[in-house]
């Protein structure tokens, strides 16, 4: 190739080249690494649009257009202690319980919860009301059945925001009998 | 000639490593405190746990996930729960809980440290409503071992050890109502 012709392709691939470089390194900035570990999902939004569930790894996330909300699968450990309720035949009883909130479906979850601990939260313990008032508790003996039925009722409720919890273990379950002194305006207490 | 060919080849490799740059991510710099722990994960899978020190990690690529492993202190006091046998118990206890496997323990919960108390609760609760009032009052210790043993195998299935358990506090009464008139009505919404 005569070298006239090579001087003219040089002049203008270095240009192209020290421009494209520019582009390149204006976009690099532009765009950020995430690392998401295998406890952890990322909910990608793309200009506002669900676009997909990131599972672990590391990704390139352009922060004009994408949006990655990352939701933690982790469990967390809850406790319900002295929950009042009143069952079928109106006897006013006391349930507490241990279980862990789980995100099963970091979509739904993210999008349907402001604060996925605190609102899964109170929905349960609003469901476990809900459940308890259609039940009838008579004594300690149904601890078991109990939570097998507030397990379910619970992740039923839960499962339409994307939540679920782990089996449910009583841990102190009191009932009223007909005759006994616990009313509306009583409160447990300790005499010694 | 091939001077200029060396410059295109120059700014051509320069731009495909910029290109690769973001790719790679930045190395930084993490130092473990020697109360700390933590996991390296590399696109996104744990790699090893590492102890105190200084780690060189590439921020795009890597993530260093470090938890505090000085002892965690639970105590609860003026706990209510019914017995058994229909009467109540008014209790207290203290504990201490080392992290023995952070990597266990950070996979445990979304706040480990949150693990000790609300897995002592549970225990300590449901040990005590399973047993009856004149059982505590005659033995009081046999309580105490067999929630240490529940709480001890719980938290043990988390990474963490259980190093001590007391139960300082423990009254047995009874269950009964309060005068209307010194306690206001209670918010069925509240509970």
């Amino acid at each position: 190739m005569p070298p006239d012709v090579l001087n003219t392709v040089a002049s203008i691939i270095g240009p192209v080249v020290i421009i494209t470089t520019v582009i390149l390194g204006r976009r690099a900035r532009l765009r950020k690494r995430i690392v998401i570990p295998d406890f952890r999902r990322g909910v990608r939004f793309v200009g506002g649009v669900f676009s997909g569930v990131l599972e672990a790894g590391s990704y390139s996330v352009d922060s004009r257009k994408e949006l990655i909300t990352i939701v933690d699968m982790r469990p967390q450990p809850i406790l319900m202690e002295r929950v009042g309720f009143q069952d079928a035949l109106k006897h006013q009883g006391v349930i507490s319980f241990g279980t862990e909130l789980l995100v099963r479906d970091p979509k739904l979850a993210a999008s349907a919860l402001r604060d996925q601990v605190k609102d899964a939260y109170v929905l349960a313990r609003e469901t476990v009301r809900t459940a308890l008032s259609k039940q009838i508790v008579a004594d300690n003996g149904d601890a078991a059945r109990l939570a097998q039925t507030l397990t379910a009722a619970i992740r039923a409720e839960l499962a339409k925001v994307g939540m679920g919890i782990s089996d449910i273990e009583v841990t102190e379950l009191w009932s009223s009998s007909p005759s006994a002194q616990y009313s509306e305006d009583s409160v447990p207490t300790v005499v010694q | 000639m091939t001077g200029l060919l060396v410059v295109v080849g120059f700014f051509v490799l320069l731009s495909i490593g910029i290109a690769q740059l973001n790719r790679l991510g930045r190395l930084t710099t993490v130092v473990l405190l020697p109360h700390q722990r933590g996991v390296l994960f590399r696109q996104g899978r744990p790699v090893r746990d590492v102890g105190p020190g200084k780690y060189r990690v590439w921020a795009g690529r890597e993530l260093l996930v470090h938890g505090d492993v000085r002892p965690i202190t639970v105590n609860y006091e003026n706990q209510v729960v019914s017995l058994a046998d229909g009467f109540a118990a008014l209790y207290g206890f203290s504990a201490s809980v080392e992290v023995r496997d952070i990597r266990k323990a950070m996979y445990s919960a979304r706040d480990f440290t949150q693990v000790p108390a609300a897995v002592l609760l549970r225990c300590a609760r449901r040990q005590l409503h399973l047993s009856s009032s004149s059982s505590l009052k005659v033995d009081k210790d046999s309580v105490s071992n067999r929630i240490t043993e529940a709480a001890k195998t719980k938290l043990t299935a988390t990474g963490f050890e259980l190093m001590s358990f007391r139960l300082p506090q423990l009254a047995i009464g009874t269950m009964q109502p309060v005068d209307p008139q010194t306690t206001p009505r209670r918010n069925s919404s509240n509970g």
